[in-house]
């Protein structure tokens, strides 16, 4: 059949090349490929549940098997959700695995970072690499965003209202953006449009992307670990991609594959029965968003009750907390590789890996912005932790709002310090 | 070489499992148990556990200790008989330890809780009456729970906070008769919701609703509906296991050895 | 890319081939016997509706066995090669991208070119406008006025009786149940006397005020009351407002008290707006 292909496409010179590409061995170059099987993952379920999700909020009839709601009048995008659940083979299953998925996803795009940036991968002549990869995972994030709140339950609905405040908190552009996204005021039109953008626009430009980001990284080859007798630099060693790469990768995504079904019969993921369909002017207690927005929450909730109006408009906490910080950090992470150049400028190309602590300045500032983001992830659950160690929530939340500004520059200064104190095992 | 790595994956395992051993409890938010349970000896009556275990709070006669704090309680003259029916059947009363605000296991038998409520309506003058538990529809429950409740105890009954400090208490399977009581008397912090606002036929829908909170299928771990806490948790000891998996795979394949 | 076959060859730099004998054979067998059997478990619970926990369990198990049976075979099969590859270093600039080179500059038009396909990008965004909402929808107000009914979100009118001491209603315009921004909270106060700067004149009686139900810190619906303190708190981000004192902001992130809505009833003993908020509603708009 190989050569029946051949004889018309003449690809054995192509694939031949392909078999040989080198990848060096290490578990933490395998990272990426957990992000990119879980979308393959995502965009299988997915199709799969677009044929069964509508997202119109005009209210119907559900007439399944659910006795929760049971001849009860829904709006037609959470009585969909409900049909999947109960009604669909297999419905309830691909709907777990796909969000569960969506955990992997995220998760894989900031650890894959995490080793990126530690092992300093991004250096030349990989910035545009590694400005594609933090495009990819914002994407990822805006995926997981939408696609949570595509069930239109009380949960979804609560985000959602945050997302249109945190528009409107924008000066002098916030009622026009606001409105525009939403097409009038809350909830407005939203469902159709977040389904477009989770389901069509989100899920391309994130195939796109990944596939510039492969084939750039097939044309400068893998980063090396160093190794004693080899020449990283001009040489990358490991094991070819068939037939060793592909076992092991194929491996790999069956058992991310398992893992996820696994985690599907034993955590109900994505179950909305008891959240029910969102309703205006209603909400419910413990309403946090998705782990990977907790630090949002966080920041909204240790703000100091400060709003004040200049030049004709106001700049309050969801502004601050909600819109510049993130864009603030994105902000950082996209100029990161130029700041440590200037800081650090190493002529030429870089290959070879390097140890987490042997810059002591990448050190630090990944020190100091994981901090910042886990103490904003507790952050949003001060309430809970308060009620866990029997402390009052102010006291918690004093206690947050002191340690926010002062942790992530002592761990930074901290992880710098240890870092140079290692520094002459490389010198 | 092998055996490292299988050693390796079973103590990964082993981790997780542990984690979620540990985890589990508070994902369920169990509310805490007390150490007594049940207060034991049969057939004691009314006047007898009154004077043992609520006379010195709320004096001998029912009209308060007047001050705050331990020692000190409200009078219960002219209580609504539905009140102290409701706070004896969840627990909250008699504090046997000084934490408040926690509901926890009912104290007395069914058997002594009536005679305890008999003896105090009749000694005090409680006004109303107690509530005959009746069937509700689970459906327009969820409905009305999730307008009138959800904001408080949460949409998965699993409670929450209330202001500073005030503890909303979780209410999936919450003895029935005590949530209608509750509903209808708002005790301590809770609002209260008069038959205008909710008939007597939909606070019994309601409280099917919390009871099916309790009854839905849950997976083989006892997990039912997560609220956004637990599942950050859950997504946690999920990429704990993807870890696992990418280690296992990043090892060095088995190469059936030569024998030399 | 080169021609010659020596330039593809792989550059081996240590070869180990696998014993002869059964090796990882009995491994690969058992897996795939577990991988047939769970696929087929997976269908059949699918298709006839079994729980979720057996449906995932054995997809999970079918997936299993198929990577282990995978990464046990590979190396019975094939030697296992640690190879090299040299990296392939830019050519530089004297390397032309294309052999046709222009014959005639013409800058000028060129950039004229550009420009218009500039216009022409711009004008694609006129679309965009589209998703404004239509202009009628844009001027709405709060949705309260003089003599609005409050009714319940069934659409029954309310009177001031149906609220009891330290219990709570939301409620909306007549004319305007589920608009969110209109949503508004009645509380009847039991035990704490209201104060300023609460607007004891847009009470009914001592005791019933009514405020907007939409959080001033990011809008979720403020919707718990805590009889015994009378504090109203929002779960979102634990925004607490003292409904006794004119719904003061008493402790999170909200630095706006929640609007007070004037009260009054009409000829039929059924609550009614006395006038609009009397602040702005909401959280803060840039």
């Amino acid at each position: 059949m190989l050569d029946t292909l051949d004889e018309r496409v003449a690809l054995r010179r192509p694939a031949r090349h392909l078999a040989n590409k080198v990848f060096p061995s290490h578990w933490s170059f395998l990272l990426g490929e957990v992000a990119l099987f879980s979308f393959m993952i995502l965009v299988a379920t997915g199709v799969f549940l677009t044929m069964f999700y509508r997202p119109s909020t005009a209210p119907v009839v559900y007439t399944g098997t659910s006795a929760i709601y049971a001849g009860r009048e829904l709006p037609e995008v959470f009585a969909s959700i409900v049909r999947l659940s109960h009604d669909v083979d297999g419905g309830l299953l691909f709907r777990r695995i796909h969000r569960a998925s969506s955990h992997v996803f995220i998760g894989a795009c900031i650890a894959h970072l995490l080793r990126v940036v530690l092992t300093g991968a991004f250096r030349r002549p990989r910035e545009l690499n590694y400005l594609i990869g933090l495009t990819l995972l914002l994407l990822a994030v805006g995926s997981g965003y939408s696609g949570h709140n595509l069930p239109y339950d009380v949960l979804a609905g609560t985000s959602l209202r945050i997302l249109y405040t945190l528009l409107l908190s924008v000066p002098y552009l916030g009622e026009p953006l606001a409105l525009g996204a939403f097409g009038g005021e809350f909830p407005g039109d939203i469902m159709p449009r977040l389904f477009v953008v989770h389901v069509l626009a989100l899920p391309g430009l994130i195939a796109g992307l990944m596939t510039v980001h492969l084939l750039i990284l097939g044309r400068q080859t893998h980063t090396q670990l160093p190794r004693t007798g080899i020449d990283g630099a001009q040489r990358v060693v490991g094991e070819p991609l068939w037939p060793w790469q592909a076992a092991r990768s194929t491996g790999l995504a069956l058992g991310l594959g398992a893992t996820v079904a696994l985690s599907a019969a034993l955590v109900p993921w994505s179950d909305v029965d008891l959240h029910g369909p969102f309703e205006i002017a209603q909400t419910t207690n413990t309403a946090q968003p998705d782990w990977f927005l907790f630090w949002v929450e966080g920041v909204l909730r240790i703000y100091p009750p400060i709003e004040f109006h200049v030049a004709g408009t106001v700049v309050s906490g969801p502004l601050v907390g909600g819109v510049l910080l993130p864009l603030a950090l994105v902000a950082l992470g996209y100029a990161y590789p130029f700041l440590e150049r200037r800081r650090h400028p190493e002529p030429g190309d870089h290959h070879v890996a390097q140890h987490p602590l042997q810059i002591p300045f990448r050190a630090g500032a990944v020190a100091g912005v994981v901090v910042l983001l886990v103490l904003l992830t507790l952050a949003g659950g001060n309430d809970v932790i308060a009620r866990l160690l029997g402390l009052s929530t102010e006291s918690v939340l004093w206690a947050f709002r002191i340690a926010v500004p002062l942790a992530p520059p002592l761990a930074a200064w901290g992880a710098a310090a240890h870092a140079r104190a290692q520094g002459r095992r490389w010198t | 070489m092998d055996r490292t790595r299988s050693q390796r994956a079973r103590s990964l395992i082993a981790w997780a499992v542990t984690v979620v051993a540990v985890v589990l409890p508070w994902s369920a938010t169990a509310p805490s148990r007390a150490q007594t349970g049940e207060v034991s000896a049969a057939g004691r009556g009314g006047e007898q556990l009154y004077q043992l275990y609520c006379a010195t709070c709320h004096g001998t006669d029912g009209a308060g200790i007047p001050g705050a704090g331990v020692g000190a309680g409200p009078p219960l003259r002219g209580l609504e008989v539905a009140y102290v029916d409701q706070v004896l059947r969840t627990g909250r009363m008699p504090i046997l330890e000084p934490s408040v605000g926690v509901v926890d296991q009912p104290r007395f038998t069914d058997g002594e809780r009536a005679g305890l409520v008999a003896w105090t309506s009749s000694a005090f003058d409680l006004v109303g009456d107690l509530p005959v538990m009746r069937e509700g529809s689970v459906a327009h429950g969820q409905e009305l729970y999730g307008r009138h409740c959800a904001a408080c105890h949460g949409s998965t009954g699993s409670g929450g906070t209330s202001g500073d400090g005030v503890t909303v208490p979780p209410v999936r399977g919450l003895d029935p008769v005590a949530v209608f009581e509750a509903t209808r008397v708002g005790p301590f912090e809770m609002p209260r919701f008069e038959a205008e606002v909710l008939t007597d036929e939909q606070v019994w829908d309601v409280v099917a609703f919390t009871q099916e909170m309790t009854t839905l299928e849950a997976t083989p771990l006892g997990i039912r509906e997560m609220n956004r806490v637990t599942m950050t948790v859950m997504a946690g000891l999920l990429l704990l296991a993807v870890l696992g998996v990418v280690l296992v795979t990043g090892r060095p394949v088995p190469v059936p050895e030569k024998d030399d | 890319m080169g021609t010659s076959e020596d330039e593809e060859r792989l550059d081996i730099l240590q070869r180990r081939v696998p014993a002869p004998g059964p090796g990882n054979a009995v491994v690969v067998a058992a897996a795939c016997a577990v991988t047939a059997v769970a696929a087929a478990t997976f269908a059949v619970a699918v298709l006839t509706g079994a729980s979720v926990a057996l449906q995932g369990t054995a997809l999970a198990a079918a997936l299993a066995g198929l990577a282990l049976a995978v990464r046990r075979l590979a190396p019975a099969v094939f030697p296992h090669v640690e190879t090299a590859e040299d990296r392939d270093a830019p050519e530089g600039s004297d390397v032309p991208l294309s052999d046709v080179e222009p014959v005639g500059r013409r800058p000028l038009l060129r950039r004229v070119l550009v420009a218009a396909g500039g216009v022409v990008g711009l004008a694609l965004l006129a679309p965009l406008s589209a998703l404004r909402p239509p202009r009628a929808e844009a001027e709405r107000g709060t949705g309260w006025a003089r003599g609005t009914r409050l009714v319940m979100p069934t659409g029954e009118p309310i009177a001031a009786d149906d609220v009891p001491p330290g219990g709570i209603a939301t409620v909306f315009p007549s004319d305007g149940v589920g608009r969110e921004i209109a949503a508004v909270l009645l509380v009847r106060l039991s035990g704490v006397a209201p104060a300023d700067p609460t607007r004891l004149d847009w009470m009914v009686g001592d005791d019933l005020v009514a405020y907007s139900k939409v959080c001033t810190h990011a809008g979720c619906p403020v919707g718990l009351f805590s009889e015994r303190t009378s504090t109203l708190f929002c779960p979102c981000h634990q925004s607490s407002f003292d409904a006794a004192r004119g719904a003061t902001p008493t402790f999170g992130p909200p630095s706006r008290p929640l609007p007070q809505l004037p009260l009054a009833v009409d000829g039929e003993g059924y609550l009614i707006a006395a006038g609009d908020f009397g602040g702005p509603v909401g959280p803060a708009v840039g």
